[in-house]
């Protein structure tokens, strides 16, 4: 609720048009190395004020709770060095990013594509 | 005593009226602009009534604070919709402020306007249309700031995504948009650059092209902690560097006159025997022509404190980091501002929502500011 609440609504909702779901939708991103970095690059997390480790825990078990169906057969959790690694990093302009980084994966993922076309 | 004299003046206008009623009466010359004096006298103040309970018609009072006639006091008055953010130029006699409005009053279309008013007047003069993403939020000095000799103006927008809005003032012309992923507000920096305070505790800085655009950033080291003691976003800024209170009263300078902010070493507001006093308020931080700054301090401070009004303003010698002078206020306050001349006045919100006149130099209570159909002034400003 602290860390996360202040932009993306209870239960890992969305606002539409203005703030992404985590809800049924942060999984796709871990089909691609892009996807899964942009996922601790984006600002509210790698910003964040908590700790390399926490952000690790809280990402897992956000993904397996609130996006198992969008993840790939096969999830590797993140570790607490490679969040370390990544929120040096943080993505200069997420909107630009994250459309580029869905854009790429819709092509082999035909649920999200659907899911695209259906917001826009 | 005040409802006092009003009465009298009310029977006396009653007997002005019913003395002419025997048809001397000249009609009213309707359609009159007046002009203000240019520059306008430095104890001329502008308070900000953000019209909290109603923000849709926000005002901007501008007002003699050396006059005690609430008759004459009041020079003008401008609006400001939708909780309006404002600065105003030192070269050029405009205000600047911000607005928001919804096409069908407090509903409908949303249309994000720059709207600069001339001083002479208090017309406004021009606005430029920018994206309808701008902060709704309670007024700060830095939700708009005037960067590289006051060329471009800059706006802090949250979506919830944050972003900088970047205006060609002189041309009246929107450039570009610059993202600040997890960062807020604009603090002005030497040349056509700005900083943002960032959730991690550090702050990124931004150089703009020729064309507004983003030329390079940069990122300082983490230097405060949100979780154990949060800075205020409302720093003073004293020859280019921001001063930074915390809530538990340290200050942290970050030097904004290179390419890029300086952290510089932090120290304590507090001295022996002043333990439990903490900074709070609206509006915390001020500064005279000296460049001394002044904080509001209230005592027996409490986690959830910062807001709290203030008893006193504590004066800062911010060269050699020791207080030089301690401000009993009348009354409590929530809000300071100063005028920018040699021997400025003090400018504060008092708790009944008045505003109180000191001598900064002195800390002399003056007079009370009131009656004039203000509602919730929250910051003030000297005249430039």
């Amino acid at each position: 609720m602290l860390h996360c609440q202040g932009c993306h609504l209870p239960e890992a909702a969305g606002f539409e048009g203005r703030v992404p779901p985590i809800k049924d939708f942060s999984g796709y991103f871990l089909h691609s190395q892009e996807g899964r970095d942009f996922l601790i690059r984006v600002p509210g997390v790698s910003r964040s004020a908590l700790s390399d480790s926490e952000i690790a825990e809280l990402m897992n078990w956000l993904l397996q709770t609130y996006s198992e169906g969008q993840l790939p057969d096969r999830f590797e959790p993140f570790t607490e060095a490679e969040v370390a690694s990544l929120r040096d990093d943080p993505e200069p302009d997420p909107a630009a990013a994250r459309e580029l980084i869905l854009n790429s994966l819709a092509d082999e993922l035909p649920l999200l594509a659907a899911e695209l076309t259906k917001n826009n | 005593m005040q409802r006092h004299n009003i009465m009298k003046q009310l029977i006396l206008l009653t007997v002005i009226f019913s003395s002419s009623a025997f048809g001397q009466v000249q009609p009213e010359p309707t359609g009159v602009i007046q002009t203000l004096p240019a520059p306008w006298p430095a104890h001329w103040i502008i308070a900000h009534d953000v019209a909290f309970f109603h923000m849709s018609d926000g005002k901007f009072y501008v007002l003699d604070a050396e006059s005690d006639d609430a008759a004459t006091r009041v020079k003008g008055i401008f609006n400001g919709a939708f909780i309006a953010q404002f600065t105003q130029a030192t070269t050029r006699p405009e205000m600047y402020i911000l607005e928001t409005f919804r096409s069908r009053g407090s509903r409908g279309e949303r249309t994000d306007v720059l709207t600069i008013y001339g001083k002479d007047n208090l017309a406004p003069i021009g606005e430029v249309v920018i994206p309808p993403k701008r902060a709704s939020a309670m007024p700060t000095n830095y939700h708009l700031q005037l960067v590289d000799d006051e060329k471009l103006a800059l706006i802090y927008n949250f979506t919830p995504a944050t972003s900088v809005s970047v205006v060609d003032i002189v041309n009246r012309e929107f450039l570009a948009e610059i993202p600040i992923p997890g960062c807020s507000l604009v603090y002005p920096m030497a040349g056509r650059a700005f900083a943002s305070l960032c959730t991690d505790g550090s702050m990124m800085s931004v150089q703009l092209d020729e064309n507004g655009e983003q030329a390079s950033t940069a990122r300082t080291g983490v230097f405060f902690d949100a979780n154990n003691d949060p800075i205020m976003e409302k720093a003073v800024m004293i020859d280019g560097v921001a001063y930074f209170p915390t809530f538990l009263g340290r200050v942290v300078p970050v030097d904004l006159n290179g390419s890029e902010p300086e952290v510089g070493r932090e120290w304590s507001l507090l001295g022996d025997g002043d333990e439990g006093w903490r900074p709070g308020g609206i509006q915390v931080t001020e500064r005279d022509s000296d460049g001394r700054m002044y904080v509001l301090m209230h005592p027996d401070g409490y986690e959830g404190s910062h807001k709290d009004p203030g008893t006193e303003v504590w004066v800062f010698d911010v060269e050699n980091k020791r207080r030089v002078d301690r401000i009993e206020l009348q009354l409590p306050a929530i809000s300071m501002g100063m005028t920018n001349d040699d021997d400025p006045l003090l400018l504060v919100t008092n708790v009944n929502l008045e505003l109180d006149i000191y001598t900064a130099k002195s800390g002399e209570y003056q007079r009370t500011l009131n009656n004039f159909a203000a509602e919730t002034v929250l910051m003030l400003y000297g005249a430039e």
